[in-house]
C-alpha cells in the first residue's frame, strides 16, 4: 500500500504518518520508498498497541425508493364497512400482507404493544402502526400495508382528527425503521400529499407517486 | 478542592500542623528516605554478606563428602530441601525471584511479604551449599528487596519511597556481595527500576555505599577476582567482536536452555519437588564426572582470569558445556538460586577458550592474557543473559578492578546484547512479566493505563432515559442537558438496553410531529454492549477504537453504572502521565 493508503490504514493523516516515519518510529514496519507491505505494517500496529482499520465493511446502502419499495411490496386496500376501531384496523392491514401467518401473528402482537404504549397517531389523518422492537428474525426487508377507511376513525392522534388512512410499518432493523419515518413525515409535509390519500389512489398510483416524491426529495 | 488536606474550618494551628505534614520540608522528607535507605542497604549487605560466609562453609564442609553416591545424591538433596523451605515452608513461589522484585515495583507498590527476607535466603544456602549450579545473588537481591521494602513499610512511607528503598535494599546486597558498588546500584536502575532520576539515584547510591563499606568492615576490602595487569591491543580489540557474537550465541543458549527444563519440569509433575529432586541427581552426576561444573563457581573463573586452569582447549569447552547444562538443569528446576554466577562463570570459561583457540591457531602472534579474555567473556554473558549491558560492563570492571580491559568490555557486551536481542525480545528477568502484561514502566502509556481504574473516569452524572419515552418527552431532557449521548434503561427492570446518540437521530428529533408518535426506543442504538466496571482500560481503550465509538456505556452485569468517554479518559490519562513523570 502506498502512503496515503498506510495513512488511512493506521486512521493517522498523511503528516502524522510521515512524521514518523522522519522520526524513525515506522523503522520496524519495513517502509520503502513505494509504500508499505499490509502485513508487516498491520504486525507493527499491533505490537505498538495501535489499532489499525478493520477491513471495509460496506455499509448497506440505503436503496433510493426504500419507502416506495416497501408499499411495492406490501399492500394497499380500502376497508369498506364502518365503525372499524384502531385495533380491527391493524389487524385488516396485517392480514392483506403476503407474509406466512405465524410472522403475522407475532408482528401483530408486537403492533397492539406499541400502540398501547403512546398512539401512532401523526395527524393529517394518517396512522403509523408498527410493532415494538425490530424482529430481523422475521423480516429481511421492509413491509408497509396501506389501509384506506371509508369511515375515518379516532386514533387518539395528535391533532385530534380522525385517521382516515392506516400505514403499518413493518422493518427489519431500527435504521431501516427511522428512514422509512422519516420520509413517510416528509412526503406527509409536501403539499397536496394527504389530499392525494384522500382519493384513496391504488397500490400502482401510491408507488409511482412515492418514487416521485423521492426524485423531489 | 475537595482533595484538600486540611479544612480551612480548622483552627489554624491545626491548619498549620496538616499543612506542614502534608507538605513537608523538602530537606526533612530527603533525610528520612536517605537515612531509611542506608539502613536498607546495611541490612541487606549484612545479609548478602552472611549468607556467602555460610555458604563457603558448608560448600567446603561438604566437600569432604563429595564422593562416589553421596556426591550424585548431594544436590538433589539441596535441590528439593531448598525448594521445600521456599515453597513449603514459606509458601513463595520457586525461581531466582527476580521477576517477583519486578513485580513488586511494577505492579505492588513496592511491598514485598515479610518472609520474603527469609525464604530464598535460607532456600538458596542449602541448594548452593549442596552443589547447586547456581549463584547467591538471585536470591540477594531477593532477600535485599524485600529488606528495603519492610524498612519503608516499617517507618510507613508512600509507595514510591517503599519502591525505591525496595530498590536501595537489593543495590545494597549486590553491593555488599560482590564488594562492587557501582554495580549494586546500575544493576538496581537497570534491571528493576528503569526510572533515571535524582529521587531515585541518590538513595541507592547512600545503599551501595553503606552495603560495600559494611561489606569491606567484615570481609576486608579486597577484588573479588585477583588479576594481574592486562594489556589488551588493537588486534585483540578487534577479536573481541567475535568474541561478543560468540557470547551472545552462548547467552541465547543459557537462556532456551533455561526455559527449556523449565517447561519440562512443568510436565514432569505438578509437585515442585519432583524437579529438583531429578534434575538434581543428572547435576550430582555431571558433577561427580567434572567437579568444577558445579557449586557457585568462582574459584574456576578464578583460576581461569589467573590462567592457573590447566587444561587445553578441548577440555575447557567440555567443562563450559558441563557447567551450561549443569545450570540449566538447577534453574530450571525451579530450585533457588541465581543467574549471575553461572553466568560470570561460563563467561570466564567462554573467555578462556576463546583465548587457548586464538593461541593454538596463530602460534605466532602474540595474543593478551587469557585471564583477559574470561574477564570480556564475563561482560558478555551477563550482557547478554540478562540484556543489561551496563551491569555486566560495572559488574566486571569492579570485580576485577580491571580498568584496562575497558574497551573490550564494553564492545562485547553491547555485540552480546545485540545478539540476545534479535533472540530475544526480553530479558530472562523481564519476559514472563511481558508475557502477562505486568512489566509496567513509569510513565509509559500501559503503566499509565494500567494504574487508572475505569471507576476512576466513570461517569455516573448522566441522565438515563427511558425506552418508552416519546421523543417529545426525551426532547425535555435534552433541552436540561448539555450532552449528545444518553443511554436507554428499560423501564421497569432499569436495565441498560442501547443508547440514543442525539446526531444520529437529528432527522427525526426535528419533525416536531415525529417527535410525539416515536418512542425513545425506536431511534436508539443497540449495537453497543456495556463493559464491565472492572475492565481493564488498555482493554476499554481498544473497544473505542475497533467500534469507532466515543462513549461506551458501563455496568456491573445487571445495573447499569454510568458512562465513560474517550474525552474524560485523555483527560484523567494526561493528568496521571504528568503525576508520574519523573522529577
Amino acid at each position: 500500500m502506498n502512503h496515503d493508503q498506510a495513512a488511512d490504514f493506521l486512521r493517522v493523516s498523511r503528516a502524522t504518518l510521515d512524521r514518523w516515519l522522519r522520526q524513525g518510529l515506522l523503522a520496524e514496519a519495513g517502509p520503502t520508498l513505494a509504500g508499505f507491505d499490509r502485513q508487516k505494517l498491520a504486525l507493527w500496529a499491533r505490537r505498538r498497541g495501535i489499532v489499525a482499520k478493520p477491513v471495509q465493511q460496506t455499509a448497506p446502502r440505503t436503496p433510493a425508493h426504500l419507502l416506495a419499495d416497501a408499499v411495492e411490496r406490501g399492500a394497499v386496500g380500502t376497508f369498506e364497512k364502518g365503525g372499524l376501531d384502531a385495533r380491527s384496523a391493524i389487524e385488516a392491514a396485517m392480514a392483506a400482507l403476503n407474509l406466512p401467518s405465524e410472522t403475522k401473528r407475532v408482528l401483530l402482537e408486537a403492533t397492539l404493544d406499541r400502540e398501547r404504549l403512546a398512539s401512532t397517531g401523526l395527524g393529517h389523518g394518517v396512522a403509523i402502526p408498527h410493532p415494538r422492537h425490530a424482529h430481523p428474525e422475521l423480516l429481511e426487508e421492509a413491509w408497509i400495508s396501506v389501509l384506506f377507511l371509508e369511515r375515518p376513525t379516532d386514533w387518539a392522534a395528535l391533532d385530534g382528527q380522525p385517521v382516515h388512512t392506516v400505514l403499518l410499518l413493518l422493518s427489519p432493523n431500527t435504521t431501516v425503521h427511522l428512514q422509512l419515518l422519516a420520509r413517510i413525515a416528509f412526503s406527509l409535509r409536501t403539499p397536496g400529499f394527504d389530499e392525494f390519500l384522500r382519493t384513496r389512489p391504488t397500490q400502482a398510483e401510491l408507488v409511482a407517486r412515492l418514487k416521485d416524491l423521492t426524485r423531489q426529495g | 478542592m475537595t482533595d484538600s488536606p486540611y479544612d480551612t474550618r480548622q483552627p489554624l494551628s491545626q491548619n498549620l500542623k496538616a499543612r506542614l505534614h502534608v507538605l513537608g520540608q523538602p530537606e526533612e522528607r530527603w533525610s528520612q528516605l536517605l537515612l531509611l535507605a542506608l539502613l536498607a542497604g546495611l541490612a541487606s549487605g549484612g545479609a548478602a554478606v552472611l549468607l556467602r560466609h555460610l555458604v563457603h562453609l558448608a560448600f567446603h564442609a561438604l566437600s569432604e563428602a563429595r564422593h562416589g553416591v553421596v556426591a550424585v545424591l548431594l544436590p538433589a538433596l539441596g535441590g528439593v530441601l531448598g525448594v521445600a523451605v521456599v515453597s513449603k515452608v514459606f509458601r513463595e513461589p520457586a525461581g531466582h525471584g527476580v521477576p517477583e522484585v519486578i513485580r513488586a515495583v511494577c505492579r505492588g507498590g513496592g511491598l514485598m511479604r515479610k518472609r520474603a527476607m527469609v525464604s530464598r535466603w535460607l532456600g538458596s544456602l542449602i541448594n548452593v551449599a549442596s552443589g547447586a549450579s547456581a549463584g547467591l545473588e538471585g536470591p540477594t537481591v531477593y532477600t535485599g528487596a524485600a529488606i528495603g521494602s519492610a524498612v519503608g513499610g516499617l517507618f510507613h512511607v508512600d509507595e514510591r519511597r517503599r519502591s525505591v528503598l525496595l530498590a536501595c535494599g537489593l543495590a545494597g546486597g549486590i553491593s555488599a556481595i560482590f564488594n562492587a558498588p557501582m554495580t549494586g546500584m546500575i544493576f538496581a536502575m537497570e534491571v528493576v527500576l528503569a526510572e533515571w532520576s535524582a529521587f531515585t539515584i541518590v538513595p541507592i547510591v547512600v545503599a551501595s555505599v553503606g552495603g560495600t563499606e559494611l561489606s569491606r568492615l567484615l570481609l576486608g576490602d579486597s577484588a573479588s577476582f585477583l588479576h594481574g595487569p592486562f594489556e589488551m591491543g588493537p588486534h585483540d580489540l578487534a577479536l573481541c567482536v567475535l568474541l561478543g557474537l560468540v557470547a551472545g550465541l552462548l547467552s541465547v543458549l543459557f537462556v532456551k536452555g533455561t526455559r527449556f527444563f523449565h517447561h519440562l519440569s512443568g510436565r514432569l509433575s505438578s509437585n515442585g519437588l519432583v524437579p529438583p529432586a531429578f534434575f538434581g541427581l543428572a547435576v550430582g552426576t555431571i558433577g561427580l564426572l567434572s567437579p568444577d561444573a558445579i557449586g557457585e563457581g568462582y574459584d574456576v573463573a578464578q583460576s581461569v582470569i589467573q590462567d592457573h586452569l590447566d587444561l587445553g582447549t578441548g577440555l575447557v569447552v567440555a567443562l563450559l558445556a558441563a557447567k551450561l547444562l549443569a545450570s540449566c538443569l538447577t534453574l530450571g528446576s525451579g530450585s533457588p538460586g541465581g543467574i549471575f554466577a553461572p553466568s560470570l562463570v561460563i563467561g570466564s570459561l567462554l573467555g578462556g577458550a576463546f583465548a587457548r583457540g586464538l593461541a593454538a591457531l596463530f602460534p605466532e602472534t602474540g595474543f593478551a592474557h587469557p585471564g583477559s579474555y574470561a574477564l570480556v567473556g564475563m561482560a558478555g554473558l551477563v550482557a547478554g543473559v540478562m540484556q543489561a549491558p551496563l551491569t555486566g560492563i560495572f559488574l566486571v570492571l569492579e570485580v576485577t578492578r580491571g580498568y584496562d580491559v575497558i574497551l573490550p568490555l564494553m564492545i562485547v557486551s553491547v555485540i552480546s546484547l545485540l545478539v540476545s536481542r534479535r533472540f530475544d525480545r526480553y530479558s530472562l528477568y523481564h519476559w514472563e512479566l511481558a508475557e502477562s502484561g505486568e512489566l509496567l514502566r513509569p510513565g509509559t502509556d500501559q503503566r499509565v493505563l494500567a494504574e487508572i481504574a475505569l471507576r476512576d473516569v466513570l461517569d455516573e452524572d448522566v441522565t438515563p432515559v427511558f425506552s418508552d419515552m416519546l421523543l417529545a418527552d426525551f426532547l425535555v431532557v435534552l433541552r436540561s442537558s448539555k450532552r449528545n449521548v444518553f443511554p436507554v434503561l428499560e423501564s421497569g427492570t432499569e436495565e441498560y438496553v442501547g443508547m440514543v446518540n442525539v446526531a444520529a437521530a437529528r432527522e427525526i428529533l426535528l419533525d416536531h410531529e415525529l417527535v410525539r408518535v416515536t418512542l425513545v426506543e425506536e431511534i436508539m442504538d443497540t449495537s453497543l454492549q456495556p463493559i464491565s466496571a472492572d475492565t481493564s482500560l488498555t482493554r476499554a481503550m481498544r473497544t473505542f477504537e475497533e467500534k469507532g465509538v466515543w462513549v461506551l456505556p458501563v455496568s456491573d452485569g445487571e445495573r447499569f453504572l454510568g458512562i465513560v468517554s474517550k474525552s474524560s479518559l485523555f483527560d484523567h490519562y494526561r493528568r496521571e502521565l504528568n503525576a508520574q513523570m519523573p522529577e
